[in-house]
């Protein structure tokens, strides 16, 4: 499998095309999906990972970096292929693999990240450290590109707030929305780029007070 | 020559801002420090954004820039906060700092505001009558307070009708009313506004409580739930804890005694600044002023008769052990936090737990602190049991699925898709004692970028808090039941977290110089002139959350500040 023809174009503006495919791969086994039931490809994930570490998460550039490579002599040692070459199937033993250990390792779930910062000045932790530690955050910043705002590049078409039911960002909910029973997928979903334009103060063509 | 005013506050927070606020009115030139933004209305408006303020805490205290270090014992190196730190950490609100900046943690809070019992500030005297001198812990540093509930009740009156609390009245005047707490304990009189309209899913706790013989009522919120005083009343968004008000529902000092102050023309200002150092005269018993870095970093002086050190227990407990005020040994002794035993579960429908503020719901305070039942775990103070039926996005759901849920892949979307609109949380706030083995203190080691310590914070879930917990998830697993319940699950009840927004303690009020850093004003024993206030200033811990009686003191402080004044 030379290339994943699904992968979805982009700009990238951190990771180089193929670390793009394979944190892309990487992506679409923690929340799998397709056209018809979007997944972590389809939300975009990638591309909000590649403009989080170039910007607010820049202080993992290089483990990300590192992590990758791992990942790859770690496929091809045990499954003989580039982890984006890999079935599925053996992409999803991989990542089972360092899950399990990581699981067994941080009963602190997403907070298990203690030890990150010494890893990257000392850089002599073996191999399965890196990878564990690189599948707990991967996994946390899949699951922040599903279901952040559209604006930081991932949940494209809010796919992700869709898939579990979550109409976004709204101004406010009613009584009847609130009673129990309520079928919140009859909300039409809302993002922050449409909440600035229902209720801005200042209309921008003329610079006087918007409707609310 | 050294530029001089009235008074210092440094934070201007939940009680910063109170005692800013009545200064400023009384005529005191007052100038206010925070380490954070002056925040407008604007800065709030479009704020519905989870990675911002619940994933990447925009509001909170940066760990990198405001270290705090935890150890579990003295055996035990202690390092930056574990759970909130580094650059992959979830800056989870609920398990840090509170937010700074104008409002501070009365911006980031839920706004749960509870009085405290009248039993809380006896609890030492009462369990010792109940249980006898044994019951006690032996390194417990337990004791009653040095003012009572009646000596605070017209200042809990001044949280709730100034600042502006919703709620249903349970015991006015010693006669209980329906729909209220009827375990509460005497008020003058009832809320300035009725309780908010509460979440889809506390109907079920309700019911399911009062078929358990249980007295469910509405929690009181810090939340408008009618127009008042020019603010909105809450339009029910669900980007509520953690998250600042679009609409100035939610009551923090940022909306209503900030304003007052600039008002008044005597307030000034200066964000982005940081107070390093409390300044005394050559006799070290009377306060000149403070020692800060303006916003260019730049170190500045200035001097006043009065300085208040508003910027949350852990904050003031650092800067007084920084500037050399800790004669008696007492500063950073008694830390004491909550541990909340979540517990979450899944409904049978629909209840859109994205909706609506977390205190948009119902408590039972049937066990609370002295109402505990007599029990063979040895439990000797209870805690109200809460539900949390809304205020819960997605992500923070992820964070709290149940653990027979799959981690990733197909059954994980599967298992948030069928059940994310069903979930539904309760907590209770367990009581701390007091205690030798837990205490804060500088960091030998880990400095903030400019140069000064760290606090270092001691702490270890013991075995009472544990068997606390224990006992009250009893109660929690037979309300869910009751609920009809398809699954729940809870977090451990010796939980990963250490820090909770509600660290209190650690600069002790009472009558004795000997064993306490301030007085019941809030003075510092030491140093006359510096006030001391907050949480930090609580004998003991009862099981409310802690914002309201931490305002009902910054209204006492203000109180006699200002009749000193004349």
């Amino acid at each position: 499998m030379p290339r994943d023809d699904r992968s979805t174009s982009m700009d990238l503006i951190f990771f180089n095309e193929l670390e793009a495919q394979t944190v892309e791969a990487v992506a679409a086994r923690i929340i799998p999906g397709d056209a018809t039931d979007p997944g972590a490809r389809e939300a975009g994930v990638v591309a909000y990972i590649d403009r989080s570490l170039a910007g607010f998460l820049r202080d993992l550039q290089t483990f990300y970096r590192r992590a990758l490579q791992e990942l790859d002599d770690y496929s091809r040692d045990r499954h003989n292929g580039l982890f984006r070459e890999l079935t599925e199937g053996d992409q999803d033993r991989v990542l089972a693999e360092l899950d399990s250990v990581s699981t067994i390792e941080t009963e602190s779930r997403e907070y298990g990240t203690d030890a990150l910062q010494d890893e990257n000045k000392e850089g002599d932790e073996s191999v399965s450290t890196l990878l564990i530690r690189f599948f707990s955050i991967i996994r946390e910043h899949v699951l922040q590109g599903m279901f952040c705002d559209p604006a930081y590049g991932g949940n494209r078409d809010t796919v992700g707030w869709k898939m579990v039911g979550f109409p976004g960002a709204q101004w406010g909910y009613s009584a009847e929305q609130m009673k129990p029973g309520f079928d919140a997928r009859q909300i039409p979903v809302l993002t922050l780029q449409d909440l600035h334009q229902r209720y801005s103060r200042t209309d921008r063509n003329n610079g006087t007070e918007g409707s609310r | 020559m050294t530029e001089r005013t009235d008074a210092i506050v440094v934070g201007l927070g939940a009680s910063g801002a109170i005692i800013a606020e009545k200064l400023a009115t009384a005529g005191a030139t007052v100038i206010g420090f925070d380490k954070g933004a002056h925040f407008s209305e604007e800065d709030f408006r479009f704020k519905h954004d989870e990675l911002r303020y619940y994933s990447r805490g925009a509001l909170v205290p940066d760990m990198s820039v405001n270290p705090i270090t935890w150890r579990p014992d003295g055996r035990h190196e202690a390092s930056i906060l574990p759970w909130a730190s580094g650059p992959a950490g979830s800056s989870e609100p609920l398990f840090g700092l509170p937010s700074y900046g104008t409002g501070g943690g009365s911006v980031h809070w839920g706004g749960l505001s509870w009085r405290f019992r009248q039993a809380d500030f006896r609890m030492r005297s009462a369990i010792i009558e109940r249980f006898g001198q044994d019951a006690l812990p032996e390194d417990t540093t337990l004791v009653d307070w040095p003012i009572s509930y009646e000596d605070l009740e017209p200042y809990y009156d001044c949280v709730e009708w100034e600042q502006g609390v919703s709620g249903q009245a349970g015991n006015v005047n010693g006669e209980i009313l329906e729909g209220g707490n009827p375990f509460e304990s005497p008020r003058k009189r009832g809320y300035p506004m009725p309780p908010l309209r509460r979440g889809a899913a506390d109907a079920r706790f309700v019911e399911a409580c009062k078929r358990l013989g249980y007295h469910p009522f509405p929690q009181p919120a810090a939340i408008a739930s009618v127009d008042l005083n020019g603010r909105s009343a809450c339009v029910y968004c669900g980007f509520c804890h953690g998250f600042p008000c679009h609409v100035n529902a939610k009551t923090s000092t940022q909306v209503t005694s900030i304003p007052t102050a600039l008002a008044t023309g005597n307030l000034e200002i200066r964000p982005f600044t940081r107070v390093f150092q409390v300044n005394r005269d050559s006799t070290r018993r009377r306060v000149v002023g403070v020692s800060y870095f303006d916003a260019d970093g730049r170190v500045r002086e200035l001097e006043a008769d009065v300085v208040l050190l508003a910027a949350y227990s852990l904050e003031n407990t650092r800067l007084l052990l920084v500037s050399g005020i800790n004669e008696n040994g007492q500063v950073g002794q008694h830390f004491m936090t909550h541990n909340f035993g979540w517990f979450n579960g899944i409904l049978p429908e629909w209840t859109n737990p994205f909706m609506g503020p977390l205190t948009a719901a119902s408590t039972i305070d049937d066990v609370t602190s002295e109402l505990i039942p007599d029990n063979e775990e040895g439990v000797l103070w209870g805690s109200p049991i809460i539900s949390f039926p809304g205020d819960i996005q997605p992500i923070e759901a992820v964070h709290n699925m149940s653990p027979t849920a799959p981690r990733w892949g197909e059954g994980f979307k599967d298992w948030l898709r069928e059940n994310y609109r069903r979930l539904f949380r309760m907590y209770s706030e367990t009581t701390n004692f007091p205690s030798q083995r837990h205490y804060c203190d500088l960091d030998p080691e880990i400095t903030d970028p400019f140069g000064q310590p760290a606090l270092r914070v001691t702490h270890d879930w013991d075995e009472r808090e544990i068997k606390s917990v224990k006992f009250l998830s009893k109660i929690k697993r037979a309300i869910a039941e009751e609920m009809g319940m398809i699954e729940w699950w809870e977090h451990s009840p010796a939980p990963f977290y250490h820090l909770g927004t509600h660290e209190v303690g650690t600069h002790r009020m009472g009558e004795d110089p000997s064993t306490s850093v301030v007085d019941p004003f809030g003075e510092s024993h030491e140093c006359k002139g510096l006030y001391v206030v907050g949480g930090g200033q609580f004998p003991s811990y009862g099981a409310y959350n802690p914002t309201e009686t931490i305002q009902a003191l910054a209204y006492f402080t203000a109180d006699h500040l200002v009749k000193e004044r004349t």
